[in-house]
């Protein structure tokens, strides 16, 4: 057991000053702490600029009986001001709408009493001109009609009262989207990432002959496990840099929880509790150790460094379709091919956590789940282990499928 | 005392290593010697037990030398560092695999460093030292833990005659302190000047064991050296026998102790004066070539 840790804090130490970890750290630092700064920044500077840049807009009126309240729109408005010039300047504002001097001329008529409105613009509308103009009209008429008509203003409120509809979203996949997505993509990274660096680290020792040194000091099992639990280390130390990140910029407020987004994808933090920080610790922890364990017993096998990337390939390909289905998962969480993977232990981390975000998973499929994954470890470790102490000594210029299932046979 | 009884190794229906027997009392040094692809390595993995053998045992004081828990220093041929790690770091890792304790293992490493005037390297990295350094780091991982048994694969690889001077000190050093040395080298002079016993292997098969001075004696005198002198020069090129100058001397090749007695008696009788004669044994090279060729 002493030479377990021996093994372990070496590698933990050599992982976590390797100049690669230090500068994969940084930039996941940076790029991570960046994201919402410059999110931050944009949509400070978006609003700023909107604020000093709203849409010029002319206002000709040809009709007295329906006069626009000018300061009462430009008060509704938020993207254009309003002006009004007399009729006789309709062209010469056309002029400056062409040459971008104006971005657009508003003008309101009647024809036998019925408002008609005219909104001219070079290439884009404002949505926003439309609809508050078009409001401002209608109360007009409304109340020019019910002036001419005798209508009471009392009844004519009544007429306008809206009928409310209140919307009760039971499970509305789009809350959960976000958070699926970033976890997802946490996982898939992580897997792929990590898996790389303990099938790299093995094939290192290996072509260098360390392993020579190594195996008669210290059981090959000892060091599997001592690796995996120190890449896996390695692993927790860069999610925690990333939750340092994400605290530091929450903590600058440049995090609106309200309006978190990640590529566009709106992450609701409150669906974000501690069951789901747990579930995604699990899964993740449990995920790991199969897939480590795989890439370290795929890895033993490969004597040259550039000859691990066309042997890892199946690996690779499995943790991309668990990325794949769960993402498949996030829209429709209840297709037989997504109930199916989540039992799947090598697919099971990724889509099942997807399903238990979207509220799709009951505490017993949960728990089936994990005992499949726990079981499945337990298998790997010993398959795993049975390749890695054959294998670190097996030196063959290519791998063959066949070669590692003779060294699982091999006592 | 180590002891290799019927140990073979087959790679599928090739025969590495076949029905390999060898006894080494503590102490002393053997020379493992073959050419290229004669089964030294697979041997020595089989020692190390980074192969196991397909028949036969390795025992060390009577019990499974992976059970017995030997202390053990392994010398690869190929440099076996991590060639990113600190010098001090990786020869840390290495002593506290051995069990020894951090203060122990500084110690040691500093002791190796100085003696191997290499103290100056502590913190560099393996991969940034030459490939002479890298071996000396290589022989202090080997040595660091003070070992009962050194198994030597190429020791002296890589190094200048400077280096080489002073591992060949080191070892002495070592042997004297009753170490059990097994050493696989193709310099022959090498092994001669540090093996009580040798193994020659050949496809696999031992076709010389035992006592160096044993076999060299069973091979008797092979050369006749006679000083060197114009009169004995002409006789034996008129009676058509072969010879090479060696400094003061004239060295004939003779197949066995009689033949070089006739051609003294055959001299002598046709009155050529001799001054001074040596019988030589056969040097290891020479058997090594006979025996492994």
């Amino acid at each position: 057991m002493k030479k377990f840790w021996t093994v372990f804090l070496f590698h933990l130490r050599e992982g976590l000053l390797a100049k690669t970890t230090i500068i994969m750290s940084s930039l996941l630092f940076i790029l991570f702490f960046g994201f919402f700064g410059i999110q931050h920044f944009l949509q400070t500077k978006d609003q700023q600029q909107k604020h000093v840049d709203k849409d010029k807009i002319v206002y000709i009126s040809k009709t007295n009986l329906y006069p626009l309240d000018i300061e009462k729109v430009n008060a509704l408005s938020k993207t254009f001001t309003l002006k009004e010039e007399s009729a006789p300047k309709e062209d010469s504002i056309k002029k400056k709408i062409k040459d971008d001097k104006v971005d657009g001329l508003i003008v309101i008529s009647d024809v036998n009493s019925v408002p008609t409105v005219q909104y001219i613009y070079k290439k884009f509308s404002n949505n926003e001109i439309t609809s508050i103009t078009s409001a401002a009209l209608q109360q007009e008429y409304i109340t020019y009609i019910s002036k001419k008509e005798g209508i009471p203003q009392k009844v004519v409120a009544q007429l306008q009262n809206k009928v409310a509809i209140n919307e009760e979203v039971l499970k509305n996949p789009m809350t959960t989207f976000g958070i699926s997505y970033v976890f997802g993509i946490f996982l898939y990274m992580f897997l792929l990432l990590y898996g790389n660096m303990i099938a790299t680290g093995v094939v290192a020792e290996k072509s260098s002959r360390v392993m020579e040194i190594i195996i008669p000091k210290v059981k090959p099992i000892s060091t599997l496990y001592a690796r995996v639990l120190a890449v896996f280390c390695i692993a927790l130390y860069q999610l925690c840099i990333l939750a340092i990140a994400f605290l530091l910029a929450h903590q600058l407020g440049w995090i609106d929880t309200n309006k978190l987004s990640v590529f566009g994808m709106f992450v609701d933090l409150s669906s974000l509790n501690a069951t789901t920080i747990i579930t995604f610790i699990t899964y993740f922890l449990l995920g790991y150790l199969l897939y480590g364990m795989l890439y370290a017993g795929i890895g033993s096998v490969v004597s040259r460094t550039e000859d691990l990337q066309m042997t890892i390939m199946p690996l690779t390909m499995l943790v991309m379709a668990g990325f794949f289905i769960s993402i498949s998962a996030m829209a429709n969480p209840n297709t037989t091919l997504v109930k199916v993977s989540s039992y799947i232990p090598f697919l099971s981390p990724q889509v099942t956590f997807t399903r238990f975000v979207a509220g799709e998973t009951s505490s017993l499929e949960i728990g089936v789940t994990i005992l499949i994954l726990v079981v499945s470890i337990i298998m790997v470790a010993m398959l795993a282990g049975r390749v890695y102490v054959n294998g670190v000594m097996f030196y063959s210029e290519k791998v063959k499928w066949k070669d590692v299932l003779k060294l699982v046979k091999k006592h | 005392m180590l002891e290799i009884k019927e140990l073979t190794k087959k790679y599928g229906d090739f025969l590495a290593v076949d029905n390999l027997s060898i006894s080494l009392q503590k102490g002393r040094v053997l020379g493992l010697l073959g050419r290229n692809g004669a089964g030294k390595t697979t041997t020595i993995k089989m020692l190390l037990g980074l192969r196991t053998p397909t028949n036969g045992s390795i025992l060390w004081e009577g019990k499974s030398i992976q059970q017995a828990g030997v202390s053990l220093g392994y010398l690869p041929e190929e440099r076996g560092l991590f060639s990113k790690t600190k010098v001090i770091d990786q020869l840390r890792y290495f002593g506290k695999l051995e069990g020894m304790t951090s203060r122990e293992v500084d110690d040691a490493i500093h002791y190796w460093l100085n003696r191997l005037e290499i103290s100056h390297y502590l913190n560099k990295k393996a991969g940034e030292l030459s490939k002479g350094n890298q071996q000396k780091i290589q022989i202090i991982v080997t040595l660091l833990h003070n070992p009962e048994l050194i198994i030597l694969d190429e020791p002296f690889s890589g190094l200048d005659p400077v280096n080489a001077e002073l591992l060949t000190n080191i070892l002495i050093e070592e042997i004297e302190k009753g170490k059990t040395v097994i050493l696989s080298s193709h310099r022959m002079e090498q092994v001669e000047a540090f093996c009580q016993q040798i193994c020659i292997l050949k496809n696999g098969e031992v076709v010389a064991a035992g006592d160096l001075n044993q076999i060299k004696a069973e091979y008797g005198y092979r050369h006749l050296m006679i000083n060197d002198h114009l009169e004995i020069k002409k006789w034996l090129q008129n009676h058509d026998v072969l010879f090479e100058q060696a400094q003061q001397f004239l060295k004939v090749r003779v197949e066995n102790e009689a033949i070089a007695i006739q051609l003294l008696n055959d001299l002598s009788k046709d009155k050529v004066s001799i001054r001074e004669i040596k019988l030589l044994e056969p040097t290891l090279n020479e058997i090594f070539i006979e025996r492994a060729k």
